[in-house]
Parts: C-alpha cells; sequence; structure tokens
C-alpha cells in the first residue's frame, strides 16, 4: 500500500435512494482523513443522480465522485454493480472500503472483498485510524449483546460495513473540490462475480402490512381510544399519513391488534421520524419501545399523562373527537391543492 | 430436489449472567444456552414449507461436528427434514467468514444439491457475509436476505428479498443455487411422534486444511460486554438555555442526541380547531 490510504465510499440505497447511509460514511471517512493521508472516493449507482450528485459533492468532503448512471443500476444487481467497482479498482485498488450495512451493502461488501482479496469486517459501529495508519474497529457481537473491539492487520485491503445509525449523519463539511467522474456501465463481471438471479419487480412497503419496526412513521393507539370500532379511525389517520398502525399492550391482551404491533417491553423498539401517540398514557413499559422517535406527536385528555414528558408536541383532546377532525382536514387541504 | 440446509449454534444468555473473563478475555459460559441460530432455523423452516409444498423434497440438514451436532440433527429431523450430515472439521471458529467458507465448501461439493439454504447472519458473530463467500467457493448464486421462496414450473425459484424500510424486491433464479434467509419470527414444534422415530445420519470426513487454508486469526477480538452505545451526531452542541441544568448536562454529555422533550406549550381547544392547528404544523415539520 501505498503511502495515501485510498478509501471508498459506497453509496448507500434504501429503498431505491440514496440514502442518509452515504453522508454517514462519508462523515467517517472525513474523520479517518484527518489523522492519515487519505483520499476519498465516494461511488454510487443509479438512474438520475443529479441532485444526489449536488448534494453530496456539496458537502466537499469526498476527492472524486464516481457515478455509474444506467438503468442498468436501478435495482441493485450484484453483477451489474460488481463489474463496475471491479472496472474502477483495476486503474486504483482501495485500501480501505466503507460499505453501508443494508440490503445493498451487505450483499456487495463480501463480492468485493472476494474480489479484492481483502479482509471483511460486517455491520462494525466505529473505524479508526491512528496517526501510524493502524486501523481499529468496534463491532457488535453475540446479537449484540457484547462489543468486540480489535486492530486490523494492515497488509490486506479492508471492506467493512457500517451499520447505520451509530455514527449519525451531522453537518460535517469538507474543503475539497470533489471531481466529479461519471462513468458508463462496463459489461458483466465474470462467473464468479455475477449473480445469476434476475429482478422480477419492486414491491413497495405497504403501511398496513409493514412491520412498525421498519416504518418511517407509526402512529399508536392506546386504551384511551376506546373499543375496536373506535380503532378504525386509528388506522384510518395512520393509512392517510403513510404510517403502520402499533399500539400499547391493553389493546393486544384486548385482541384489537396482533401482538407484532405491540411497542414496549414486552413488544416492539421502534425509531420512525414521527410518532403519533393516540390515548397512550405512556407508562415506563410503554415508553422503552418508543421513545427514541425522532418526533413525537402525543393526543391525551390528560395533561398530566406521562407521555407528555417525552414528546415534542401535546395536544391535550378526546382522541375520537380529534381524529375525525384531523382526516377532514387533511382531506380538505390536498383538495385545495390540486 | 434435493434441498440442503445449513445449521449452526448461537448462544443466548440468561439475563445478568452475560460476563467475560478478565484472564483470557473470553465469554463465562456458565450460564450460556446454546441453540439453533435463529435465522437458520428460518431457512430451515423455508425448506420445510417447500416440502410440504411440492412432492419429491429431500431435506438435508448439515451442521459441524460440535458437541451439540447430533442434537441439532435430531431436532432438524423431528421438525421434517429427512437426513441429517455432520461435517467433520477441524474447528474454524478462529477463523474468519471466507476461511470458513472454503473449509465447508470441501465438504458440501461432496454432497448432492440443488438449493442450499442457510440464515443471512450468524447471531454471536453478527455477520451476515458467510453465505455470500459459501456460493463464491462452490461457484454458484446467491441470493441474500429473503423472507419468501416459491419454486416455479421452469424449475427456478423465486424468492421476495428483504429491502429496506418494508421494500422488498421479487428475483427469480436458476438452480442450483445458495439462498440466505432473514428471521422470519416463524417457529415450528415437533411432536411427540416425530421425536421418537429413528435420525437418519451420516459424517463427513474434511481434511485439515493446510498450505493457504491455513486458518488466519480474526481481526478482531472480544474486548467488552455492553450494549452498543449510540455516537453522539457530529457537529457543535447547543445547549438550550430553557431547560434545567440536569437536563442541559445530560444534552451536553450526549452530544446533543438527547433533544429536548417535554418542554412547551400543551395545544388545547375544540377537537376542529385543534385538528386545523395540528394538521398545520404536521405540514410544516413535512409530515405530510
Ligand atoms: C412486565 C410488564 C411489561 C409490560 N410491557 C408492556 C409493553 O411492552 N407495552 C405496553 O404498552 N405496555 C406494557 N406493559 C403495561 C404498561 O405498564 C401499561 O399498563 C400500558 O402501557 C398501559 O396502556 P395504555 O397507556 O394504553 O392504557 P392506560 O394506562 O389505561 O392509559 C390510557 C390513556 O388514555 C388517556 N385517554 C383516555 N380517554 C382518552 C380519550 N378519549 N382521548 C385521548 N386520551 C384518552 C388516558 O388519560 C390515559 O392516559 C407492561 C407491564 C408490565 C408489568
Amino acid at each position: 500500500m501505498g503511502d495515501t490510504k485510498q478509501i471508498w465510499v459506497i453509496g448507500g440505497r434504501d429503498g431505491y435512494t440514496i440514502g442518509d447511509e452515504t453522508l454517514e460514511l462519508m462523515t467517517e471517512a472525513h474523520d479517518m482523513a484527518k489523522k492519515t493521508d487519505c483520499r476519498i472516493t465516494v461511488v454510487i449507482f443509479g438512474e438520475a443522480l443529479d441532485e444526489t450528485i449536488a448534494l453530496l459533492a456539496g458537502r466537499r468532503i469526498a476527492d472524486r465522485l464516481v457515478t455509474f448512471e444506467a438503468a442498468a443500476y436501478r435495482h441493485y444487481d450484484p453483477a451489474a454493480y460488481m463489474a463496475a467497482l471491479a472496472q474502477l479498482a483495476q486503474t486504483q485498488p482501495p485500501d480501505i472500503v466503507l460499505a453501508p450495512a443494508t440490503s445493498m451493502g451487505r450483499d456487495l461488501a463480501p463480492r468485493l472483498a472476494f474480489h479484492l482479496g481483502a479482509q471483511l469486517i460486517s455491520n462494525i459501529q466505529q473505524i479508526q485510524l491512528t496517526p501510524a495508519a493502524k486501523i481499529k474497529i468496534v463491532k457488535p457481537v453475540y446479537g449484540a449483546k457484547a462489543n468486540a473491539t480489535g486492530n486490523v492487520p494492515d497488509d490486506a485491503p479492508l471492506v467493512v460495513t457500517v451499520i447505520h445509525g451509530v455514527i449519525g449523519v451531522g453537518r460535517t463539511k469538507g474543503s475539497k473540490a470533489t471531481q466529479i467522474d461519471r462513468r458508463s456501465p462496463p459489461g458483466t463481471a465474470s462467473q464468479a462475480l455475477a449473480s445469476g438471479y434476475q429482478v422480477l419487480e419492486f414491491i413497495a412497503a405497504d403501511p398496513r402490512t409493514i412491520d412498525i419496526v421498519d416504518a418511517d412513521v407509526v402512529v399508536a393507539g392506546g386504551r384511551g381510544v376506546g373499543g375496536k370500532d373506535a380503532f378504525e379511525t386509528v388506522k384510518a389517520f395512520a393509512f392517510l399519513i403513510g404510517g403502520a398502525v402499533g399500539c400499547s399492550r391493553p389493546i393486544v391482551d384486548d385482541g384489537i391488534l396482533p401482538l407484532d404491533r405491540q411497542i414496549g417491553q414486552t413488544g416492539k423498539t421502534v425509531a420512525p421520524d414521527l410518532f403519533v401517540s393516540c390515548g397512550v398514557s405512556g407508562a415506563m413499559q410503554h415508553e422503552m419501545g418508543m421513545k427514541d422517535a425522532k418526533y413525537i406527536i402525543a393526543i391525551n385528555t390528560d395533561k398530566d399523562a406521562p407521555v407528555f414528558r417525552i414528546s415534542d408536541y401535546k395536544v391535550a383532546c378526546d382522541v375520537n373527537r380529534l381524529l375525525p377532525a384531523v382526516i377532514k382536514e387533511i382531506h380538505g387541504r390536498s383538495i385545495e391543492e390540486h | 430436489m434435493i434441498i440442503a440446509t445449513i445449521i449452526r449454534q448461537s448462544h443466548f444468555f440468561h439475563s445478568g449472567a452475560i460476563g467475560i473473563d478478565p484472564m483470557d478475555n473470553e465469554l463465562v459460559r456458565g450460564n450460556l444456552l446454546t441453540a439453533i441460530n435463529p435465522y437458520d432455523e428460518s431457512a430451515l423452516n423455508m425448506a420445510l414449507y417447500l416440502k410440504e409444498h411440492h412432492p419429491g423434497v429431500h431435506i438435508i440438514g448439515i451442521t459441524p461436528r460440535a458437541e451439540q451436532a447430533q442434537a441439532f440433527i435430531d431436532q432438524a429431523i423431528s421438525l421434517g427434514a429427512d437426513e441429517g450430515v455432520i461435517l467433520d472439521m477441524e474447528p474454524t471458529d478462529a477463523a474468519g467468514a471466507e476461511q470458513r467458507a472454503k473449509q465447508w465448501s470441501l465438504g458440501l461439493k461432496t454432497l448432492d444439491f440443488q438449493l442450499l439454504l442457510l440464515g443471512v447472519k450468524e447471531m454471536d458473530r453478527c455477520e451476515d457475509e458467510f453465505g455470500i463467500y459459501l456460493g463464491a467457493h462452490l461457484n454458484l448464486p446467491v441470493i441474500s436476505g429473503i423472507k419468501t421462496l416459491t419454486l416455479t414450473q421452469a424449475g427456478e425459484v423465486q424468492a421476495v428479498r428483504k429491502l429496506e424500510k418494508g421494500h422488498g424486491e421479487r428475483v427469480s433464479c436458476r438452480l442450483p443455487a445458495v439462498l440466505t434467509a432473514e428471521a422470519t419470527g416463524r417457529y415450528r414444534y415437533p411432536t411427540l411422534k416425530s421425536i421418537a422415530q429413528p435420525k437418519n445420519t451420516r459424517v463427513i470426513h474434511i481434511p485439515a486444511p493446510t498450505g493457504d487454508t491455513q486458518e488466519k486469526m480474526p481481526a478482531v477480538a472480544l474486548k467488552n460486554l455492553r450494549p452498543p452505545k449510540v455516537r453522539p451526531k457530529k457537529g457543535l452542541v447547543e445547549v438550550d438555555s430553557s431547560l434545567s441544568v440536569t437536563d442541559k448536562l445530560s444534552q451536553l454529555f450526549s452530544g446533543g442526541v438527547t433533544e429536548k422533550k417535554g418542554t412547551g406549550d400543551i395545544l388545547t381547544g375544540a377537537p376542529d380547531q385543534v385538528a386545523k392547528t395540528l394538521v398545520a404544523h404536521m405540514q410544516d415539520k413535512g409530515f405530510i
């Protein structure tokens, strides 16, 4: 390896858009470059990438932004992606590759490591480059009940996948002029790298059936909603704002929703962008499962309900009278807009 | 059609019994439970589903030589697998996933199968690359992280790969192939009759690694046992002057992760009026 470390960041895809993971990985690469001489190459795939290019180049972190833009990259296809990366590695192989621990990154990283003869460490939380260019990593083990830390031998290239959300996107900006390198698709990869499979269709998440853990928006109902019939309004509101329906334990106990919708200590832990709590008191056992939501709106008749302590927006109102009015208001606004 | 399913072991802790021996940095194994890796159990489940829906499917459960190997095979056969194979190879625990896959592939190459199914993740290692490496060493296509699986008339498999945020993609693949399964959370229980039935197990010996298959030491060593910590978001933390001293400190120490919550007014009024204010607020925030 030369004196300058070649760091690659592989752009993440969330569904089929390039997500926050890419910015997180760029932030991590930027930190590594502060201590050691590094050249950062960000590689992204997809169709119609102009906005993404402007966003990523605007961070001024990468020395080079390589884009592979074609219909072939619309879906993640290991064969097409590997052919592109293999071509890129021919001229300047990487020393360290940071890939997101997403459905794409987890699949691509080992294929790339195998091709490069690199060592792979998956699902890491942290990677550090010491001033002496030694690599240290931290990763979870035993179902994330323990952490393993270690020094990585630097006699071979290293590929890592990084867990999303542990680093934080932040506002990191560099001062580099990012060179944009637009590439067209090379041929397909060798048989060993080829996927051998074909993507038939993309299946968009349905908020009514999506796992509450995966949802960006969760609407949770509690005992304050009343019975099964009243819960239909909570479901209608959730559907209208593209949210998944969750609940507190009594709702499961009463057989209104199945256990996989329960949030809390004995249910699931969610951390959506928006959490709307409807008629839930916010008992500690429930709070454990939702307190990490980025924005919490709580609706409760009791101004002293514990849920208000952890909410960003508090509404003291009868949920059964409020939600129909909210649904009407949203419909009214969307008609006005058209 | 022959489906080979891989069965690896996982460790679970009784809460409170997690510990590391400071002398050798090893797990204190006293109260550790050993069970089939849940992702492998999910893969076995998918194989059993195919067997129930397609006549002539034969399932082989494969596990490496270990103390619990026979128990795992017995469990797989009780659940519906047709036979078990124990791969008798040198323990590869210390090796990286690629080296382990290479070892396994030596044994797997001696078996005849059309579909190799395994869990996408190994719980103990929190690793998800083993299946891809197996495919590379066996020179077979790999579909990773599938939620459902069906066989088509044309003798191909169709699977739904799990993507982020509840999305998925339907893919099709020719056989033979390697497929890695997500945890589906659906488990089966053996019947008393199936527990009592004789278990057909064979052992395949794999030569010890030599030359370039020498095990490499793992890159990472277990050091501490605590849940992963959220690292603070980058950037300056602006301390909120309206917070109490304790909240200010917790905001500072969390590096800004703790946002101001629970402060601010409570919106009250007639439902129609409140609905207007609430919807306007949600619109401002970009939620609708
Ligand atoms: C070991 C253990 C584990 C548990 N695990 C869980 C768990 O995983 N998840 C979980 O949720 N619970 C769990 N619980 C139960 C938990 O302690 C609470 O009892 C439960 O969360 C209460 O649910 P709730 O808020 O819906 O009901 P309640 O506590 O009855 O609260 C109803 C709320 O609705 C409000 N309200 C009433 N009418 C209206 C209205 N018309 N409009 C608006 N608001 C209204 C009330 O003011 C009240 O705040 C667990 C308990 C134990 C002991």
